[in-house]
């Protein structure tokens, strides 16, 4: 049983010894008592900082960079409606220098508060910038500064990026929220872009592979409000060689593993006009290659569920139909894949990362084949597989129109 | 008076299972014997308890010529209901017929009876000594001196209006007893008693000293409450007949192991049945004479947590309300030392449309996050000793007042943030549902401090802060227990009751959580 044991020292020292302790505990105090106004350095009011909401990077014809920070703006009941380059909710601050951390320092000579980097929302980059120059290199700030974090989206815009900030949000509160928001579901619903973020083309710019495909963004016209998120713009060593247009990109995601759900359209029997739709739910995609010496062959395997959304001529009344009806929508799928595999292969862009997989396991021999990898991609023979499942045919009830 | 009531007499003349602790306070007070002369006797006692407008001395006669004398003496302002004539019953005990006049009856005879324990009507007790006759009169009994006898009769008399037991006022529950204790010692160990209704269920008294010789009881059950433990509440009551006891709080501040700890280390209750329940989980009651509380000690720190209507309703509800209860604990001593080192030192911490509600919150207001915290914080502490010491009449202005002021006007004008007076009410709103209102108090006293740290050095500071609080916790001990007994080192068997309320079924079949090391 543990009772303290509170046996006194002797007087004189525990007077002296408490005296000094006092007088420590006093000292410290005050210095706390000091310091409690100011707070330590690295202490700042939240509105002392703007915070950034995106950042659009441009090359000009003279070489320098133009960068366009959209920071947000608060709003308070006190602060009349003010003009001109306030679009919505936030500002969009015009800076140009020779590097990104110049163009950054000019910030504040306009706006009066230093930018806050943690709450970055989106990077677009112009199309000439992506073409002309490394974009890991461009982008190392934001990769080595330990305000802007990784997972911040990344994509590349048609022409120039700035034009897509001066665009009013639809619903969202700032346009680069718009931006990502639009990148994310384009994705993961409809299946027509790759959400990248700068983590992304940081892994893979470290890996023997440096091909990669980064989000496309383009505007619907230098008029109107809107913009589209669809398509892939493939990067080969860090620099932007082509476009995937949005059709080939449903075959791009199966091929990469990133499918997440989008919609497949077949035609009817004997007909080029009339249309049918399923939905697909979920969808596993393996890519394999298969090494067998220095010849490399790549097995895919797709495997996914499958709903019915428009069905105008096929019927599903008897198993047989049903048997008929899938294997039309996995013929469909299996020729979107090709597709777009046919598409990388003549452009020798291995944006799928198939060099790294076979890099992982068989490292011999990659190294044997890593210095024409281009051609041997190109020339790659491939297996597709496909099985789907009709999960549901999509009515609550079972009496259907057609 | 210039007297202190001394010697052997207690409050109460049935004390409670026949045992009583004798405290014999002052050695070098000799005794003084009654003498046989009535007149003696009550000079004496006239020069002690003169100046008193209340005090009545009744003459009596009775006997064959009205040749015995008496004399009865106690204060009117105790003995309020003199309707039953004490005299009169003593002499009626001594004849079979009505006693009429007394003409027959002798000192012989009653000294006989009375020395003798006689069967009485009325309960009498003999006294022998000048100073018990005083401590029985202040105590609010009747004392009858009889000329040619050196023994007095003392009846127990008192009669002053208390309050009656009622609902509890500060620990309301929603379903279980509504016992509340009252001010009257003996009433109070009445209630307890009833519900434990063992013979190892032991009270005993002991007297307090100054002027005011209060009456205290500590109460235990034998075999569950652990030796040593008793020996020390003993030992640091053992001074306590010098000194003036008020309420049941002043003997808890004279035993507690740290005075200047915010964290309190024991429990206190006006609620008998969680008495009932500390005794059986073998920990030490004490009650004083003249207020309803109930200390129970030593305490532990996750005995804050729990409050009796955990065990009457069912172990689900019971176990989220003892979550929420850990929750708002959490909230009430960190939300707001949170929100300044978060807007100051962390802002990529915040998920970013928060953050953008915050900015738009922000902007415009003309204080850094420390100070308006600080500000906030005042007002709220100011409202609430506010609400306390108003008198009833000026309340619901006074509040509505208030709430004007610190909620919407601030606003408005622009001085406070709204989520400010968020996390301000939600703050206050956490720290009000513990259970023990000593716990809340020291939320109260160590949210200050985290919130400087957190202006200090931002989540560094709050780290700081809050291992010195955990520190200080490891450190405390109640009644020489460690506090935090069973959280560390920790006991998972024993925190059964304290995280989770398993059910009853399981609960009462296994072998009490003795407090024991």
């Amino acid at each position: 049983m543990l009772i303290e044991d509170r046996t006194p020292l002797p007087r004189r020292l525990a007077r002296r010894l408490r005296s000094r302790i006092r007088k420590v505990l006093k000292l410290m105090l005050a210095a706390a008592m000091l310091v409690l106004p100011t707070g330590c350095w690295s202490k700042y009011e939240l509105t002392e900082r703007a915070f950034v909401m995106g950042v659009a990077l441009d090359l000009r014809d003279d070489g320098k960079l133009d960068m366009l920070t959209q920071v947000y703006r608060p709003s308070s009941s006190e602060i009349g409606k003010s003009t001109s380059t306030i679009v919505g909710s936030s500002v969009n601050i015009k800076t140009s220098d020779d590097t990104v951390m110049e163009a950054i320092r000019d910030i504040p000579i306009h706006l009066g508060r230093k930018a806050q980097w943690s709450h970055m929302r989106v990077i677009i980059v112009g199309e000439k910038l992506a073409r002309s120059l490394n974009l890991i290199q461009t982008l190392d700030l934001f990769y080595r500064d330990h305000e802007p974090r990784n997972s911040v989206s990344l994509m590349i815009a048609k022409g120039k990026a700035a034009h897509l900030f001066e665009k009013t949000p639809l619903i969202e509160q700032t346009s680069s929220q718009q931006f990502l928001r639009t990148s994310e579901s384009s994705h993961r619903n409809a299946a027509k872009t790759l959400d990248t973020t700068l983590l992304d083309l940081i892994r893979r710019m470290k890996s023997v592979q440096k091909d990669m495909a980064v989000a496309y963004v383009y505007e619907e016209g230098k008029t109107s409000q809107f913009f589209s998120a669809a398509g892939l713009a493939l990067l080969q060593d860090g620099k932007m060689k082509d476009v995937l247009p949005a059709s080939k990109v449903e075959g791009f995601l199966m091929l990469s593993g990133d499918y997440k759900s989008g919609a497949v359209e077949i035609h009817c029997p004997g007909s080029k006009t009339e249309l049918e739709t399923a939905e697909v739910l979920s969808l596993h995609s393996s890519i394999k290659p298969v090494v067998k010496g220095d010849d490399v062959r790549l097995v895919l395997r797709i495997e996914g569920d499958i709903t019915i959304n428009e069905l105008k001529c096929s019927k599903i009344s008897t198993a047989e139909e049903e048997a008929i009806f899938v294997s039309a929508i996995e013929e469909r799928i299996k020729e979107q894949a090709a597709g777009a595999l046919s598409f990388l292969q003549k452009r020798q862009i291995d944006a799928i990362g198939l060099g790294n997989r076979v890099y992982r396991t068989h490292p011999q021999a990659w190294s044997r084949m890593k210095a024409d990898w281009g051609t041997r991609f190109a020339a790659m023979p491939y297996d597709i597989y496909v099985r789907m499942r009709l999960v549901t045919g999509g009515t609550i009830r079972s009496k259907t129109m057609s | 008076m210039g007297y202190e009531s001394g010697g052997m007499a207690q409050d109460g003349q049935s004390t409670t299972n026949g045992m009583t602790q004798k405290q014999n306070k002052s050695a070098d007070r000799a005794a003084r014997p009654l003498s046989p002369s009535l007149d003696a006797n009550l000079k004496e006692l006239e020069d002690t308890l003169a100046g008193n407008s209340d005090i009545i001395f009744r003459h009596w006669s009775f006997g064959p010529d009205f040749r015995e004398r008496a004399c009865s003496i106690y204060f009117s302002s105790l003995v309020q209901e003199d309707n039953i004539n004490y005299m009169k019953h003593s002499l009626q005990d001594l004849e079979t017929h009505e006693v009429g006049p007394g003409k027959d009856i002798t000192m012989e005879e009653l000294r006989n009876f009375f020395e003798r324990s006689g069967v009485s009507a009325k309960k009498a007790t003999v006294v022998k000594d000048l100073f018990a006759v005083e401590e029985e009169i202040l105590n609010g009994r009747l004392v009858i001196l009889f000329d040619e006898w050196s023994k007095a009769l003392s009846f127990k008399a008192e009669s002053v209006e208390t309050r009656q037991v009622n609902e509890p006022v500060n620990e309301s529950v929603v379903i279980g007893p509504r016992e509340s204790t009252v001010e009257n010692l003996q009433k109070n160990l009445g209630l307890i008693r009833l519900r434990l209704k063992t013979t190892k269920f032991k009270i005993i008294m002991v007297q307090g000293g100054g002027e005011t010789n209060t009456s205290i009881a500590y109460g235990y059950i034998e075999g569950r409450v652990d030796g040593e433990l008793l020996q020390e509440f003993q030992r640091r009551i053992a001074d306590v007949d010098k000194l003036e006891i008020l309420e049941t709080t002043y003997i808890e501040q004279l035993i507690e192991d740290s005075s200047y700890s915010p964290f309190p280390q024991h429990r206190y209750t006006e609620r008998t049945d969680m008495a009932a329940a500390a005794l059986l989980d073998g920990k030490i009651i004490v009650l004083v004479q003249g207020t309803g509380g109930i200390m129970l000690c030593p305490g532990k720190f996750t005995e804050f947590f729990q409050s009796s209507e955990d065990y009457y309703q069912r172990t689900l509800i019971s176990t989220m309300v003892r979550w929420l209860r850990i929750i708002a604990f959490v909230i009430a001593l960190t939300l707001p030392s949170i929100y300044i080192a978060l807007s100051t030192f962390h802002p990529e911490l915040i998920p970013t449309v928060l953050l953008l509600a915050i900015l738009n919150a922000r902007e415009g207001i003309p204080l850094p996050a420390f100070f308006e915290a600080l500000l906030m914080e005042f007002f709220f502490e100011l409202m609430r000793e506010a609400g306390v010491r108003l008198p009833r009449p000026v309340g619901s202005a006074v509040s509505i007042v208030g709430a004007l002021v610190i909620g919407e006007a601030a606003i408005s004008a622009g001085i406070a943030s709204p989520i400010m007076v968020i996390v301000v009410a939600l703050t206050g709103i956490a720290s009000f549902s513990l259970p023990q209102y000593g716990m809340a108090i020291s939320l109260r006293i160590l949210r200050f401090p985290l919130m400087a740290s957190a202006a200090l050095l931002g989540g560094f500071g709050m780290m700081i802060c809050l291992l010195f609080i955990l520190l200080h916790l490891c450190k405390l001990r109640s009644l020489g227990q460690p506090y935090m007994a069973s959280l560390m080192p920790l006991r998972l068997s024993d925190l059964k009751d304290v995280l989770l309320r398993i059910p009853l079924k399981k609960l009462l079949r296994q072998p009490r959580n003795l407090h024991k090391q």
